[in-house]
């Protein structure tokens, strides 16, 4: 297995780049973190829409979460793949395909994170904004909004775990990630699919170890500072 | 000014202010007492519409809280102060006093930080202004917030049990600030258990029971010859 690694780690790491688009390890990475952060601003919207008063917001944003959690993102994956380039009028290459499925499946994950951090908050920290003549949004944006970000900080992380993962569905549709990395080594090898694959997911566990670590630490450091008191 | 003009509110079928007719006028202070449930906060509440009613007018130097008018404009000319403070956690001390004059643009920056250190130094708490929320006393908070609400300039001050979550030894420091607020003629209504308070500084006490007002009288006159036997007994309990 430590023969398979030395010959193959940098298509692991890298995939074919720079002759080829990059992949691996990195694109996995990569991916994960560039639709995280694109779902974040989906996710802070959502979640304004399922705590709005006003049907129009509400409504249209709880249907959005309902839906993408009551499906598996395989589908998303498909729809994007065979529905991104007749809505756009144009090929879309597999990493933007997957960012595209994975950035509306996040935005509804981080949404519901980021919904029950502005529910958890004292209901006296809106009504403290709004009797200091500030409007709604303005509370939101002034007071509730930095406190509630904050304090889901660790379910952010943990949901950026779970996309590091879900990555690996990109496989379906060629996008050049880890697992593709790997397939490409067991079809080089094509007698040791069993080491390739114990590699690959040992790869995958390491990475979430430390990643689950650094979770853990901003947590302790978080805790105790900036709480609420009474 | 604030009037009540036959004020109901509803929480579905509970009644809780139950046709409310009453005057507090410019520059009074009035204490709100009565046993829990009376509706005293929800009375308080709706002087800046934190609770909705659903019968009758509440008038605010002359404006209908409850009509067309900027709701946000209103509640920036009257303070409120918690019983759980609500000061920002996330937010310095000066920053929890500068926030909403400088977003609502009533004040620049620089002028906004002068009237908030010389605020702070009014509550005595002049050396606290870097320090956040979560590093202070429940007494400390309690005068960052009076000073928070005192920072938009307002012409009514509401308190709503202000010292009610405070350990025993901090409750005077905060009434000191109260009562220096009352001696300059700020219109004050604080709805509180304090009757010391209430005997010290409050020009009427009204006492309320099952959402309404029972008794409205100067404290010497409340305290000396309560006139129901509801409020008879709510003094006799409370000073046991």
């Amino acid at each position: 297995m430590l023969e398979i690694l030395s010959d193959n780690w940098l298509l692991l790491l890298v995939g074919q780049w720079p002759n080829g688009p990059m992949g691996g390890l990195v694109a996995t990475v990569g991916l994960a973190l560039a639709s995280l952060a694109l779902a974040f601003p989906i996710g802070v919207l959502l979640a304004l829409g399922r705590i709005s008063s006003h049907k129009i917001f509400y409504w249209p944003a709880t249907a959005v979460v309902y839906l993408v959690r009551g499906l598996p993102l395989i589908m998303f994956i498909f729809w994007a793949y065979f529905f991104l380039p007749l809505l756009i009028g144009n090929s879309v290459s597999g990493v933007v395909t997957m960012a595209a499925a994975l950035i509306i499946y996040e935005g509804a994950y981080l949404s519901e994170i980021i919904r029950s951090g502005i529910q958890a908050l004292p209901a006296g920290q809106m009504e403290a904004g709004r009797s200091l003549g500030l409007s709604h949004m303005q509370t939101m944006r002034k007071i509730v909004l930095p406190q509630a970000l904050y304090n889901t900080i660790p379910s952010m992380l943990s949901q950026f775990i779970s996309t590091v993962k879900e990555t690996s569905l990109g496989f379906v549709i060629s996008v050049h990630e880890l697992t593709f990395a790997a397939a490409q080594v067991n079809n080089m090898l094509l007698t040791k699919p069993f080491e390739v694959f114990t590699l690959l997911a040992l790869t995958y566990f390491v990475l979430n170890l430390i990643l689950t670590g650094i979770v853990k630490l901003v947590e302790a450091r978080m805790g105790g500072t900036r709480t609420v008191t009474a | 000014m604030i009037e009540f003009k036959n004020v109901s509110k509803w929480y579905g079928d509970y009644l809780a202010l139950d046709d409310i007719n009453a005057t507090v006028r410019q520059g009074e202070v009035l204490v709100v007492c009565g046993p829990s449930g009376s509706g005293k906060s929800t009375l308080i509440r709706t002087i800046n519409r934190l609770e909705p009613i659903q019968k009758g007018n509440i008038l605010v130097d002359g404006a209908d809280v409850y009509g067309g008018g900027s709701l946000d404009e209103m509640r920036s000319h009257i303070g409120f102060v918690f019983q759980s403070f609500n000061l920002f956690p996330h937010m310095n001390v000066r920053e929890n006093l500068m926030m909403a004059p400088v977003l609502l643009k009533r004040m620049g920056k620089s002028q906004a930080r002068d009237h908030a250190h010389a605020l702070l130094e009014r509550v005595g708490l002049g050396h606290k202004a870097d320090a956040y929320p979560g590093e202070l006393s429940g007494g400390q908070q309690q005068r960052v917030a009076i000073a928070r609400a005192l920072a938009m300039k307002p012409r009514i001050m509401l308190f709503d049990e202000p010292t009610s979550a405070l350990d025993p030894e901090m409750v005077n420091e905060v009434l000191l600030v109260m009562k220096s607020l009352a001696a300059e003629g700020m219109t004050m209504v604080c709805v509180t258990h304090e009757m010391n308070f209430a005997r010290d500084v409050a020009d009427t006490v009204w006492f309320m029971d099952a959402g309404r007002i029972v008794e409205q009288a100067p404290p010497e006159q409340f305290f000396a010859q309560a006139q129901t036997e509801r409020a008879r007994k709510f003094l006799a309990d409370i000073r046991h």
